[in-house]
């Protein structure tokens, strides 16, 4: 999976974090790695459709956070992706 | 190259750099410094520039980047300097002939196979001698003539070839003259000895060949003018397109998908189309050196006049020949058909052709006249008499026909004509309501 928006909202499930921190996070746990201009366009569409929100802060980098409709789409879409994955797998097996 | 990720990150719209650039810049500090990480920027901030950006910015962002780039590419374009002479000439007849023999593929081949100068090395390696040659005369030689003087003139990246190659034009044109006049001289001792033959011109060399200290003009500016205009254009239709894709993305799939279709066929059919090769030879009548009576003229009839009938007797009989005139007293032939070698045996052959009907006229013409007799000595140097071969036969190294470029981009024009149409329609049955419903 690379879909920087489901990467993102899989990374701040976790807790909040600044752009530099999902990247780590994502690099981490799937082996992706985003680049500045491609983690900034997914936050950026993210934040427009109320999935991440900003916390305002002092600091240069900001943390973002996940707004309860973003860990509502990232639910939906991890479910319809067990459904596809368990299905693969079990098809493998019979296969 | 931090230093060009930083400015990347400049061409990001105004208004999301209000809201994430002090972040986005603060992430640029920690993240790897690599042309991956520019290409991920600058990729975003195309984006960005499209989805939140004004499209004008975009436009005149790409104008302006094409002409930076253009400018660039100026500096690496060679300067070229130009050397020029000055003839005056009075009362010489002969300077079309010499003006004709100096251009001729001969005279000029000579020049540029010559040692000392070596000239168009680059292009003779990737290109046939016939085309360098006409790209000498139309692009880099000058002739410009006025009432009495003749002024000719070279362009060339090296002043010193430029001034060489000026002053041996001038020389070939200056000696041209001289031969003939001092033939006519010749011939009009033998033909009419009691009278004296018309005073020759006189040739004077106003201006020597120059050495050219500066280069001419800078083409800069133009080259420049054309990398706005193209980069005006790209914006304009990567703006159009984006904005498009934006509102109804399928329908830019659709017509992408049509005009594609539409290239793929214009390439397959100018690829099956038949080639055509054009080969060209250019004749010249030499003009009377001697008058048929001593006051009497010795301009040859009208060109055209004397091509005319020619050019209908043989064109009744292919019509892929064709002859024209060039200039006052030179005449091209041209043949054009699907094989280049058998274009350039069609032109030689029709050359050939002239060359043996003339000698024949000429022969006959001076049938039972003793060597010396004036009569005899008249019509051989009457007008038309002598045909001289200025371009033999070229071999044509590309089609003239069919163009691929137009031929693609009339596939591509069809292919989105193709795709609105059908857009139109599909919008047309959605509107009409469903057999059976109210």
């Amino acid at each position: 999976m690379t879909d920087p928006t489901l990467l993102i909202l899989a990374s701040l499930a976790d807790g909040d974090k600044h752009g530099y921190a999902m990247m780590e996070d994502i690099a981490r746990f799937a082996a992706v790695r985003l680049g500045p201009g491609t983690l900034y366009g997914a936050i950026t569409r993210l934040e427009e459709n109320g999935w991440i929100s900003r916390l305002e802060t002092e600091e240069r980098r900001k943390p973002y956070r996940i707004t309860a409709v973003g860990r509502h789409y990232l639910e939906e879409q991890m479910t319809s992706l067990d459904l596809v994955v368990k299905t693969a797998l079990r098809r493998l097996k019979h296969a | 190259m931090r230093r060009w990720i930083r400015l990347a990150g400049r061409l990001y719209p105004r208004r999301w750099r209000e809201r994430y650039g002090d972040e986005f810049d603060a992430l640029l500090e920690d993240v790897g410094a690599g042309p991956v990480e520019l290409a991920d920027v600058m990729r975003g901030a195309v984006k960005m520039q499209l989805r939140k950006g004004s499209y004008w910015k975009l436009v005149a962002g790409m104008a302006v980047a094409c002409a930076i780039v253009a400018f660039a590419i100026s500096f690496r374009l060679p300067e070229r300097y130009v050397s020029t002479a000055v003839v005056k000439v009075e009362g010489a007849t002969f300077t079309e002939r010499s003006l004709q023999e100096m251009l001729s593929r001969s005279a000029l081949s000579e020049i540029i196979q010559r040692p000392s100068l070596d000239l168009y090395r680059p292009e003779r390696q990737r290109i046939p001698m016939e085309d360098v040659i006409q790209q000498m005369r139309t692009r880099d030689i000058r002739v410009h003539r006025s009432a009495n003087t003749v002024q000719f003139s070279f362009a060339a990246p090296d002043p010193v070839k430029a001034q060489t190659v000026t002053d041996a034009l001038l020389t070939r044109f200056t000696e041209g003259e001289r031969y003939a006049s001092r033939r006519r001289a010749l011939v009009w001792q033998q033909v009419w000895p009691q009278s004296s033959a018309p005073a020759a011109g006189t040739i004077e060399i106003l201006n020597p060949a120059s050495l050219p200290e500066e280069p001419a003009g800078s083409n800069r500016l133009p080259f420049v003018a054309a990398g706005l205009g193209v980069g005006l254009c790209v914006g304009l239709c990567v703006g159009l397109l984006a904005a498009i894709t934006k509102r109804r993305p399928k329908v830019t799939l659709r017509m992408m998908a049509f005009a594609a279709g539409g290239c793929a066929a214009g390439v397959a059919v100018a690829f099956l189309l038949p080639a055509t090769y054009v080969s060209t030879a250019v004749i010249r009548i030499t003009p009377a050196l001697v008058p048929e009576t001593p006051g009497g003229s010795t301009a040859p009839p009208p060109l055209a006049e004397r091509l005319l009938p020619l050019q209908q007797q043989i064109q009744s009989r292919n019509n892929n020949v064709r002859i024209r005139p060039v200039g006052t007293s030179a005449f091209q032939i041209s043949f054009s058909g699907p094989d280049a070698g058998e274009a350039q045996a069609v032109v030689r052959e029709f050359v050939t052709q002239f060359v043996k009907l003339d000698a024949t006229a000429a022969r006959d013409r001076t049938k039972g006249l003793k060597e010396g007799d004036p009569i005899r000595i008249i019509q051989e140097n009457r007008a038309g008499s002598n045909l001289q071969v200025l371009d033999s036969a070229s071999y044509p190294q590309s089609p003239i026909s069919p163009n691929r470029a137009v031929i693609t981009g009339l596939g591509i024009a069809l292919g989105l004509m193709l795709g609105a149409l059908t857009l139109m329609l599909s919008a047309r049955s959605q509107r009409q309501p469903a057999p059976g419903s109210c």
